[in-house]
């Protein structure tokens, strides 16, 4: 009998049935959680179709499609001679392999038992995949935390709510939704995994945790270059435990496990290599592993000496370790052992730093400062949540508490500093506000007292009970709102593709702008296979992806003159352009251009910083300044600065722009500005020939006309052919000239 | 190495064998001739009445076609129209002819009777050539016409005597013909224009046999030239779901005049070209067979196209960009039919699937297309008929959705030249698929289901734990 009705006249259900209904229920509220966090991350695909979005994700697309028709070998062996013209790019040591490898698996799996699905279905759908699997790292990581924190009575609520918020939090999914093909769609995840797993490992002194750790710190390494906040997390968590005269052999055992298994592992992967030895951001935890041998010999030598002894060995020891170590750091920096800090290390303590000093890091819109809103629009009403959560921390401070605290204090400050970071605060923030939802749950929905008999009497339980149901009822308020907000953030910022835009027809209903493909689609069906495409570097990996032709720059700005070569090239007038572009081996050139749609992401917007970044290399050639007007002020019409007027991007962009209008005066709508006719149709361009311009101009593509025949000058060649037509046309005009009838 | 050599010796001495000269036994007594540029291929069609003038029973009409006409013929049928016979449909005979012009290319035609001496015979001749409109300037401006030019002859070449001749041009839009005025020429052909047509009408005349005097026609066309390089058409059976899905790939280009500049968008603009027929493909019409078609799709390689739309019966697609002459423009179609619609049960398990051989474009030509049918697993193929003829069919196998035993049996037929007229060709597979192998598949598939569950099973009732195990 599972279940039996007693003498008082109430039911009895048998154990097993309860533990099984519990086990059906937790499985239920998994794949619910799951299916949550998956089909919010699909708008993208239902409303669009299923593509690889933005910029980094095409090149990944690229390279899964390359290791899964070569070996593994092949692949880490690669060297890519489209991108980078002329130089090329060794792209299988310059990568992160983790994300190629493990969607080429989870392919290969798939056509092993029968299911040949696309690679590019598998690459679109492998964020969305690995969301689900986060929430599930985070309600274990939760579990373990709400096991050692009290005042919890219901120690799986507060999992679940962290499982639940972590689904669907914005600003996880902001680099997650189906088609962001990242790094960060699987690093998150394993981040969540390897966090679990460390906790698992400290709280039980386990070598076996501790080795399972390493293996997925591993795998973090070889996924995503922000491996590198773990490797200064689990250093900081034990190095502020020791601080805190925590020191036990099951920390011992777990860090000293974890460290020379990860390290000696992530040193595998080519892009790696030696970094954990001599790169800056490596040294806490090489630190620390020091710090722990010593703590230990401390401790055996505390039991062999008098605590005098002791304390005077141990200044002198300190002393002696302290100088040693700063020596030899600065030692090895002076000799070049160990790597220079990097200017993204420096902008991450100073927000200004990449401002003034490396341009190409600050013109990337994700390494600005956070703005406060960004908070809220990313966390919603988790953001107040999360102090509280690490206010229970604080009460009852277990190894695993300050772990929680640790993260938070690090995730929140970089976080502030750089918008992208956002994504690794999202996690903590989603434990911490599961901890306190779980903690005022138990405390509010708590009706037992006064649904018993003997409560029902007294007077002052009405109110108690009253309050409780109004808490508890905001809370559900807040949480129904949260699911609101959240889909509505996805629905209506995260899920643009950004290589399709969305449109609406003069009608109403919807409309798709596909400049980008049209115009890929173009330079791949319609230029030589072999064809060079100069285009600035945001292109690069598009242009990589989409038309499958050369690059001179893309995405991955490891080589900062080449980007500035191209910049200068885009800069500078028609005549030096010609020799810069007849240097490098360009066939053809991709401009954006906004100005007929309105799309404000174009090359005239971003122009400034492709002039300051190749004034950074050539400052007595492109001059910042020359590209304002006297008023100091960036104008594209008539009054324009002479140097912006005869830069080459200048006249790319606006080449043909007074033809469209016939005759009117034609208007730059991204920028507000309106041209003369007479002016928009004095804009000129010699060394190139327009051979293609998308539906809605966002991109032109301009060929480099060959050398004259007779080595005349191009330019001068153009403007004889000016002077000529100008002769004949002012004769047509004067010719059909309206006669003008006096109106009386 | 050594049989090839003796092979291509015997094969030397065979054509050697049947260079033989033709006797001029046969007259015609009326010959009528089109040619018809409508489309972006040549069609040519003449009508012959010809009369057996020898003193023996015939059974041998010979044909010329000029050899640039020959070599990129799509297809070439000669009807016997009288006498009247069950074999109107005569088969052509590649011909070396030792008495003959070069320029030629001489057919025989087997007729299926003897023509006794005085009779007539009526014949009528159809060819379809690709890649015979050339536009003259090969580079022009963006315009919404072109000049074409068509190498042809004067005068049909025939080994026998001509005695009437009429001539059609049709759809030559503003036509000029221009041949060398230096030649002597065997009549005074008048031609006059009636709607963009040039009609010369039926003259008596003497023309002698092989008369080959070229001609050049050259004419305004608006329409684009559609040319698809490849197309990949694939057919998957699934009986299952009843569904015949159908896809293909084209390899697009057209061939009409060249861009002289660069693409000029604001010229395009302002000249509302997407609005008008001009030489640049700016939609390519799929023509959709009668039976149900649902799920309809069209993509390129960089994802979806979101341009195509269904107008009364027809799939029109919209490319990415205006195709303009010596443009490519590679994509791929495909949508669902109901498989009842197509398969005929017939005897033992034994199936017959009737499907196109092509749908594709409303005007084009083909160089190449593979059409395969993907039967399901298990199925067994018997035999495949086409109405034509094929190039090569092999039989294959591959693997798709949850084929983990043998594979799909894949049936595939190459063809070459082929032109948009021949898509009402049916293609019949026969192949025989037994209930077993319909049911295999579920089977198979969910015994590795549960494989994979009890192996779980198997494996949660392991225990690797290092711990001492407990006490009891």
């Amino acid at each position: 009998m599972l279940f039996s009705v007693d003498s008082e006249g109430y039911v009895r259900v048998s154990g097993s049935l309860l533990a099984a209904f519990k086990l059906l229920l937790e499985t239920a509220i998994f794949v619910s959680i799951s299916f949550a966090a998956i089909s919010s991350r699909l708008f993208s695909v239902v409303r669009f179709e299923s593509i690889i979005h933005e910029f980094d994700p095409w090149f990944n697309f690229r390279a899964t499609k390359y290791l899964v028709s070569h070996t593994f070998y092949q692949f880490l062996n690669w060297f890519d001679d489209k991108t980078w013209y002329p130089l090329g790019r060794v792209t299988g040591g310059t990568l992160y392999p983790g994300l190629m490898v493990t969607s080429s698996v989870i392919y290969e799996l798939l056509h092993k038992i029968g299911l040949p699905i696309d690679v590019r279905n598998i690459c679109v759908l492998l964020a969305p995949a690995f969301s689900s699997v986060t929430s599930l790292a985070t309600y274990l990581l939760t579990l373990e935390i709400s096991d050692t924190v009290g005042g919890l009575r219901h120690r799986k609520t507060a999992a679940f709510f962290s499982a639940f918020f972590m689904g669907i939090v914005p600003g996880y999914i902001s680099r997650s939704v189906a088609g962001a093909y990242d790094n960060e769609a699987i690093a998150i995840t394993l981040l969540m995994v390897t966090f679990y797993l460390w906790i698992k490992a400290v709280r039980h002194g386990s070598v076996f945790y501790g080795a399972l750790t390493a293996l997925f710190y591993f795998y973090m390494v070889s996924a995503w270059g922000g491996y590198v906040f773990i490797t200064n997390m689990i250093p900081l968590h034990v190095f502020i435990l020791l601080l805190m005269g925590r020191f036990s052999y099951k920390l011992y055992t777990s860090y000293c496990t974890w460290y020379v298994l990860g390290t000696l592992m992530s040193m595998q992967i080519p892009f790696v290599g030696f970094l954990p030895i001599r790169s800056n951001d490596h040294m806490s935890a090489l630190g620390v592993f020091g710090l722990l041998q010593l703590v230990l010999l401390a401790n055996y030598l505390k039991r062999l000496l008098t605590p005098e002894k002791f304390h005077r060995l141990m200044i002198a020891l300190g002393a002696l370790v302290l100088s040693v170590g700063i020596s030899g750091l600065v030692l090895a920096t002076k000799m070049g052992l160990i790597a220079p800090w990097t200017g993204r290390f420096y902008s991450l303590w100073d927000t200004s730093y990449a401002k003034i000093h490396i341009p190409i890091i600050a013109s990337v819109s994700e390494h600005q400062p956070t703005p406060w809103a960004a908070f809220f629009f990313d966390q919603n009403f988790l953001i107040w949540l999360f102090p509280v959560g690490v206010f229970l921390c604080f009460q009852d401070l277990s190894d695993e508490a300050v772990f929680i605290i640790v993260y938070s204090v690090l995730a929140s400050y970089f976080a502030g500093v750089m918008v992208r970071l956002m994504l690794t605060l999202s996690p903590v923030v989603c434990i911490c506000a599961g901890l306190t939802i779980g903690r005022l749950f138990g405390i509010y929905t708590d009706f037992r007292e006064s649904i018993s008999s003997k409560a029902r009497k007294a007077s002052g339980e009405i109110f108690n009970s009253l309050s409780k149901i109004l808490v508890a009822s905001s809370l559900l308020f807040y949480l129904y709102y949260y699911v609101q907000h959240c889909t509505w953030v996805n629905s209506s910022a995260y899920s643009s593709p950004s290589v399709v835009l969305a449109s609406r027809n003069p009608d109403g209903s919807p409309a798709l702008i596909d400049d980008f493909r049209e115009a890929y689609y173009w330079l791949r069906m319609n230029t030589a296979e072999d064809a060079k495409v100069m285009a600035w570097w945001d292109y690069g990996y598009q242009i990589g992806g989409m038309a499958d032709r050369t690059t001179f720059v893309d995405n991955n700005t490891w080589n900062n003159t080449h980007i500035a070569a191209v910049g200068k090239a885009m800069a500078v007038d028609e005549r030096k352009s010609e020799v810069i572009m007849r240097r490098l081996g360009v066939d053809y050139v991709l401009v954006i251009f906004g100005g007929v749609l309105g799309y404000s992401g174009d090359d005239i917007n971003k122009f400034l910083w492709m002039v300051r970044i190749s004034e950074g290399i050539w400052p007595d050639e492109v001059t910042e300044r020359n590209y304002f007007t006297q008023g100091g002020s960036y104008k594209i019409d008539d009054t324009a600065s002479p140097t912006m007027r005869n830069s080459l991007m200048y006249k790319m962009s606006y080449y043909r722009f007074g033809d469209l209008y016939r005759g009117g005066d034609p208007v730059d709508r991204v920028r507000q500005q309106k041209m003369s006719a007479g002016y928009a149709e004095s804009i000129h361009l010699d060394i190139l020939d327009e051979v293609f311009t998308s539906e809605n101009w966002i991109v032109r593509i301009y060929k480099l006309k060959n050398k004259d025949n007779f080595g005349r000058d191009l330019i001068e060649l153009g403007e004889q052919e000016r002077k000529h037509l100008g002769k004949k046309t002012l004769r047509k005009k004067t010719r059909t000239k309206p006669s003008l009838d006096l109106r009386v | 190495m050594l049989t090839k050599h003796i092979f291509s010796v015997l094969s030397y001495l065979l054509l050697a064998v049947t260079a033989l000269q033709v006797e001029p036994n046969w007259e015609i007594t009326n010959l009528e001739r089109a040619i018809d540029v409508t489309k972006s291929y040549v069609k040519e069609r003449q009508d012959i009445e010809a009369i057996n003038i020898g003193s023996e029973p015939l059974d041998q009409f010979f044909i010329a076609v000029p050899k640039e006409l020959d070599d990129s013929q799509a297809i070439m049928v000669p009807v016997l129209k009288s006498p009247k016979t069950e074999r109107a449909f005569l088969v052509p005979k590649n011909f070396t002819v030792s008495n003959g012009d070069e320029n030629v290319v001489y057919y025989s035609l087997q007729l299926p009777v003897p023509i006794s001496p005085k009779s007539e015979i009526t014949l009528s001749f159809s060819l379809i050539a690709t890649n015979q409109l050339k536009p003259v300037p090969e580079y022009a401006p963006l315009a919404d016409s072109m000049s074409i030019t068509l190498e042809s002859t004067k005068y049909p070449v025939s080994p026998y005597v001509i005695r009437k001749y009429a001539f059609a041009i049709i759809g030559a839009v503003d036509g000029k013909l221009s041949s060398d005025p230096t030649v002597e020429e065997p009549m005074d052909l008048e031609f006059n224009s009636k709607g963009g047509n040039l009609v010369a009408d039926p003259t008596e005349c003497t023309i002698q046999p092989n008369t080959y005097i070229p001609l050049e026609i050259s004419f305004t066309k608006t329409e684009p030239l559609p040319y698809v390089s490849y197309l990949q058409r694939d057919y998957w059976i699934s009986h299952w779901g009843n569904t015949l899905q159908l896809e293909e790939y084209y390899e697009l280009t057209n061939k009409a005049v060249k861009l002289e500049s660069g693409f000029n968008r604001a010229e395009w603009m302002n000249g509302q070209f997407t609005r008008k027929i001009s030489p640049a493909l700016t939609a390519v019409q799929i023509v959709l067979p009668n039976e149900e078609v649902s799920d309809a799709y069209f993509t390129d390689k960089v994802g979806n196209v979101s341009t195509s739309q269904f107008i009364s019966e027809r799939l029109v697609l919209k490319p990415r960009f205006p195709i303009f002459g010596g443009w490519h423009y590679n994509f791929t179609i495909g949508w669902n039919h109901h498989l009842s619609d197509f398969l005929k049960q017939g005897p033992s398990d034994e199936y017959i699937l009737k499907v196109k051989l092509l749908d594709g474009l409303h005007d084009g030509s083909y160089e190449k297309v593979d059409f395969s049918v993907y039967l399901p697993e298990g199925a067994e193929y018997i035999d495949a008929s086409v109405p034509f003829k094929y190039d090569n069919l092999s039989v294959d196998s591959s693997y798709s959705y949850l084929d983990v035993t043998t594979g799909r049996p894949k049936i595939t037929l190459t063809f070459s030249n082929l032109v948009d007229e021949l898509k009402d060709a049916d293609v019949y597979v026969r192949y025989r698929y037994s209930f077993s192998a319909l049911i295999n598949k579920p089977l198979v598939t969910s015994m590795y289901v549960f494989f994979a569950l009890m192996g779980l099973y198997v494996l949660r009732k392991v225990n690797v734990s290092i711990r001492p195990s407990q006490w009891k």
